[in-house]
């Protein structure tokens, strides 16, 4: 097509040619950058050999000289070479001065950990997870019963081994009967005493074989027991095994960061992006292109990493203690197909991070926090006790890091595998969508223009920049951390109206005080910034009514949507019938209005509708994204108490999150949705002293079956509702035609 | 003065589509002549709002703003800091959406039909930089392929502009160790690639020396020579009263003064746009005016 003074060309070129074009430039971009090749290559082929070798020299035989030492003793009513029989095979070296660790010599038969060569390892009690003591065997002397006892209860002997005396009537039997004393309790004392008791059984059948083979008596009917333990995946599982994915992960993301800061917050900085966004290319080409790039560098790194680190480990001897599994192909394979995925996660997150930043050094600071928040998840993964559980596969990062552990010890169910795969892959969607439309937006680009207009006006500014949104998200978790576990110390459990108050002076620290302050170091006008503004006072009766019938719309769709197994989880969950039973118990109703309506009401709706909304909306253009995004953070942290994640909750919260969102779009205020959300908290706070309002009405209110509610409860429900949307209409309307 | 070649900043041996006007001096960029106002314009801007909302208010940033660009002319928007004068080009290029009036460049709404409309532009400013790991060629094969100009022929116009605008030494050459003065013609030679018809000009010449300045004003008089739609966007009005063939003047996102400028001579009977333009500043702003309060107040 030819126009006057130039030419133009066809750029409906085909979509994936032109996305892999777009890739092409961004990775060569990134790759010739000796900064990411350095993240890239040398990082891994250092720190991993770096680490096994400080590991190796330090760390293990640190522990193992500190591996715990327990005293065994022996009753004087046993003399000294009875001791030596019983106990032969703890004396080998002999004993008094030179411990000797039993634990070595049942791994042939049991279940020790393989040793390292070269290594003292601390060993580990089968099944237990326990460090198995260095036994240190008396067995220069004998000692009193009640001398051993006493010792055991002061701490200076750890085991004792007694003679108990013959039953009175069984005279002819000669056979002596010992007793292993520990500190029960003590798993020093507990470990020591197994392996005690180990022993002694192990030289008994060894003296009766060989009596029987002397008199030559036998057969198939006498039978020596004898302890083996199998080979299995949970048995040694190392405090160490989820460190090996975490570090993975962690290598992972330090890879991707710099290609996403320098492709996004570098292009802006070196003056590049107003030229991309004057072509004629989408948006979303564009920072498909851009995420290529970065999820290959990620992936790149993870590769890098996995190769660097398996290699260490097989040549340190590691692997055979944080890999009981060895290092397989499959297994291999299935850590790098997680990687993968979450390198593809991780890639989306970075670039709707750093796509806000307007240089790289700001990018870089918007990271830091980010990188922290994400080590907590991977840390919790290591405490030792946490499977991999559905809702866990939920969680992102944890789900991958606890994934990983579980692959690497050749135990992690399909089921999960999967489920944690497609949902990180979900959550690498919807991050990705997020970024599209951050990038290169209007109020990202020329954020600063419009700021530096409203300042040059000295005015302050009507809507939440993305920095002060941020900020703020990022610090709502650490301090919802710290307030909450401040209220637990600070007030007693069973204080329960203390409790509640603090509670609700949390949600308000949390969702009140935290974005006040900063939006007042953000020169935001409070008003707008929490959406306090006028509305239709229609709008209020429509609150109160909508707010009154919304708990019976929000069961009855869960119940039609087949959601009955979830209902019942939720009256099921004990986390949450705890917390409830808790904080409802010696309570009167008003302080449990206050604190569980009022205060909900009042300061998440002015952090949900008010402050997040605000902030997205001023990055993300139209309503819907705001409201859907706004929602689905409401109803997940609902789904965090105190005790534990309850997913159950999510339809529910989510539904009435909608229902306040829509409130708050159609009457561009958050205080009708306050009332909305008082009322539907308020009513169900109040259903057990409601009950017997509603019986004289002739409805027998039981939730407990997840069946639909009664026929009559849904009539008076549904023409509330009815009126409160008819009112909200009218109210919308009239306000709408106020404003011309 | 390596830059120089033959007396001009652009070399002499270019093929004869691609040869500017042969200027000696700086005066001989001045243009002699203006289109043919009779032709369709290649810009219509028409009664372009934007504002920004405020608690005090609405904040006007570019106030019902109509111009007209047509293809061979180059046109002076002019303003101080702060006139509005990069937010109308963005909006002309879509990078921002109006409050309200419309854009059209050849013909395509930008409202309606950007990605149309930005195939017909390029965009040319002083804060536009280069992929410092890429080489020119990289750069402008990947440009033009943004804008969807087939392979071969890119390549074919990569080698022509890097004869235009003296590329070849470095042609290969990762931007990261260039000078600044080749990163400015690389940059020139990039926004050519797709051949478009209209350019938009914003403050090119900021922060760039007599050497540099200079070759922008070779280059846009070769724009006009090509027959381009060249909208040149600066507070340098001296820089403008020599390149420019029509001029508007914004104040506070007004466009308050329009017209060559023997038009404006006369309407303002004044000689220099730098003269017209204070004429439009309140007096209260100007320097003369506040010595004279301070000095009734009797400060010092």
């Amino acid at each position: 097509m030819s126009t006057p003074g130039g030419r133009t060309f066809d750029t409906a070129a085909p979509t994936f040619r032109r996305l892999v074009r777009l890739a092409r430039k961004e990775c060569r971009e990134s790759l010739r950058d000796r900064r990411t090749l350095a993240t890239l290559l040398l990082m891994p082929l250092i720190v991993y050999p770096l680490l096994g070798m400080v590991v190796q020299r330090f760390a293990i035989s640190g522990v193992s000289t500190a591996a715990p030492e327990a005293n065994v003793v022996i009753d004087n009513r046993l003399s000294l070479d009875d001791a030596r029989v019983m106990l032969a095979g703890l004396d080998d070296a002999e004993k008094t001065t030179e411990p000797s660790s039993v634990a070595g010599e049942q791994t042939s038969g049991t279940s020790a950990m393989p040793a390292v060569p070269g290594l003292e390892l601390p060993l580990l009690n089968p099944g237990s997870g326990r460090v198995r003591p260095q036994l240190r065997v008396d067995l220069g002397a004998t000692y009193p019963v009640e001398l051993i006892e006493r010792g055991l209860r002061e701490g200076v002997v750890d085991v004792g081994v007694v003679l108990r005396a013959r039953a009175v009537d069984a005279p002819q039997d000669r056979t002596n009967t010992v007793e292993v004393l520990y500190r029960a309790g003590d798993p020093i004392s507990e470990a020591a005493a197994e392996d005690v008791a180990f022993r002694l059984r192990e030289n008994r059948d060894a003296a009766i074989r060989g009596l029987l083979n002397r008199v030559q008596i036998g057969g198939d009917a006498l039978v020596m027991v004898r302890q083996k333990g199998l080979q299995t995946a949970r048995r040694s599982e190392s405090p160490l095994a989820a460190f090996v994915p975490l570090m993975l992960v962690l290598m992972t993301m330090t890879g991707a960061v710099y290609p996403a800061i320098d492709l996004t917050a570098g292009e802006r900085e070196r003056g590049t992006l107003e030229l991309l966004m004057a072509a004629p290319v989408s948006r979303r080409q564009l920072l498909t292109g851009k995420f290529c790039a970065v999820f290959l560098v990620a992936v790149l790194t993870a590769v890098i990493n996995l190769t660097a680190m398996m290699v260490t480990l097989a040549a340190t001897g590691f692997d055979r203690v944080l890999l009981p599994q060895g290092i397989g192909v499959q297994m291999l394979l299935q850590v790098l197909l997680l990687l993968v995925v979450f390198a593809s996660f991780f890639s989306s997150v970075l670039l709707s991070i750093t796509s806000f930043a307007r240089s790289f050094r700001e990018a870089q600071a918007w990271l830091i926090p980010l990188m922290l928040v994400s080590l907590a998840p991977g840390i919790l993964s290591l405490m030792p006790g946490i499977r991999l559980t559905a809702a866990l596969s939920l969680v992102p990062l944890v789900n991958i890091v606890l994934l990983g552990r579980e692959l690497f010890q050749g135990i992690a169910p399909t089921g999960l595998f999967l489920l944690t795969l497609l949902a990180t892959a979900g959550y690498s969607a919807a991050a990705l969508r997020l970024a599209a439309g951050i990038f290169g937006s209007d109020a990202v680009l020329f954020a600063a223009d419009r700021r530096e207009q409203q300042r040059s006006a000295s005015q302050l500014l009507d809507f939440v920049p993305q920095r002060i949104l941020l900020g703020t998200l990022l610090a709502l978790l650490p301090l919802f951390a710290v307030l909450a576990g401040l209220r637990g110390r600070l007030v007693a459990p069973e204080n329960t109206s203390g409790q509640l108050l603090l509670s609700a002076a949390v949600l308000a620290g949390v969702f009140v005080l935290l974005p006040l302050v900063a939006m007042r170091l953000g020169r935001v006008r409070l008003t707008a910034g929490f959406q306090l503004t006028g509305f239709h006072p229609v709008a209020i009766p429509a609150a109160v009514l909508l707010g009154c019938s919304a708990w019976v719309a929000v069961y009855e769709l869960l119940v039609l949507a087949g959601s009955s197994g979830a209902l019942q989880k939720i009256m099921d969950n004990p986390a949450l019938r705890q917390m409830v039973d808790r904080l409802t118990s010696n309570t009167s109703l008003p302080l449990q209005l206050l604190c569980l309506a009022a205060a909900p009401a009042i300061c998440e709706e002015l952090f949900f509708r008010g402050f997040l909304w605000k902030g997205l909306e001023n990055l993300l253009p139209g309503k819907i994204r705001p409201l859907l995004i706004s929602t689905t953070v409401f109803a997940a942290a609902h789904v965090v108490t105190d005790a534990s994640l309850t997913v159950e909750r999510l339809p529910g919260t989510f539904l009435l999150g909608l229902l306040l969102g829509l409130m708050r779009m159609q009457t561009g205020s958050v205080i009708p949705g306050m009332l909305l959300h008082f009322c539907n908290n308020g009513v169900l706070l109040s259903l057990e002293r409601l009950a017997p309002v509603m019986r004289t009405l002739g409805i027998a209110l039981d939730v407990s079956h997840q069946q639909h509610l009664p026929a009559r409860l849904l009539a008076i429900a549904g023409v509330l509702a009815g009126l409160g949307v008819l009112l909200a209409v009218f109210a919308v309307g009239r306000e709408r035609a106020r404003q011309g | 003065m390596e830059d120089y070649v033959q007396g001009g900043l652009l070399p002499a041996t270019l093929p004869s589509s691609f040869r500017p006007m042969p200027p000696s001096s700086p005066d001989d960029v001045i243009p002699d002549h203006c289109s043919d106002a009779a032709a369709e314009p290649a810009v219509d801007v028409r009664d372009l709002v934007k504002e920004f909302s405020t608690t005090a208010g609405t904040l006007v940033a570019v106030n019902g703003v109509s111009m007209q660009v047509y293809p061979g002319e180059v046109y002076g928007l002019l303003g101080a800091n702060g006139a509005g004068k990069t937010t109308t080009l963005r909006m002309m290029l879509g990078l921002q959406r109006p409050t309200s009036g419309t854009v059209r460049i050849a013909g395509f709404d930008v409202a309606v039909q950007p990605i149309e409309v930005k195939r017909r532009v390029s965009l040319v400013s002083s804060s536009s930089g280069l992929y410092q790991w890429l080489t020119p060629r990289e750069i402008m094969l990947y440009l033009a392929d943004l804008y969807g100009v087939p392979d071969g022929e890119a390549a074919a116009r990569a080698e022509m502009l890097a004869d235009l605008f003296d590329l070849r030494g470095f042609m290969d050459r990762r931007c990261a160790g260039m000078s600044t003065g080749q990163q400015q013609r690389v940059n020139l030679a990039r926004s050519l690639m797709h051949d478009p018809p209209v350019v938009l000009m914003d403050e090119p010449t900021r922060g760039l020396d007599i050497v540099g300045s200079r070759r922008i004003f070779e280059y846009t008089a070769h724009l006009r020579q090509q027959g381009k739609a060249v909208i040149f966007c600066t507070h340098r009005l001296d820089e403008a009263q020599r390149l420019c063939c029509r001029f508007g003047l914004m104040f506070r996102g007004q466009l308050k003064l329009e017209g060559t400028l023997a038009d404006l001579q006369q309407r303002t009977g004044r000689e220099h746009l730098t003269d017209m333009f204070l004429d439009l500043m309140p007096a209260e702003s100007s320097m003369a005016a506040r010595l004279t309060v301070l000095q009734g107040r009797g400060d010092p």
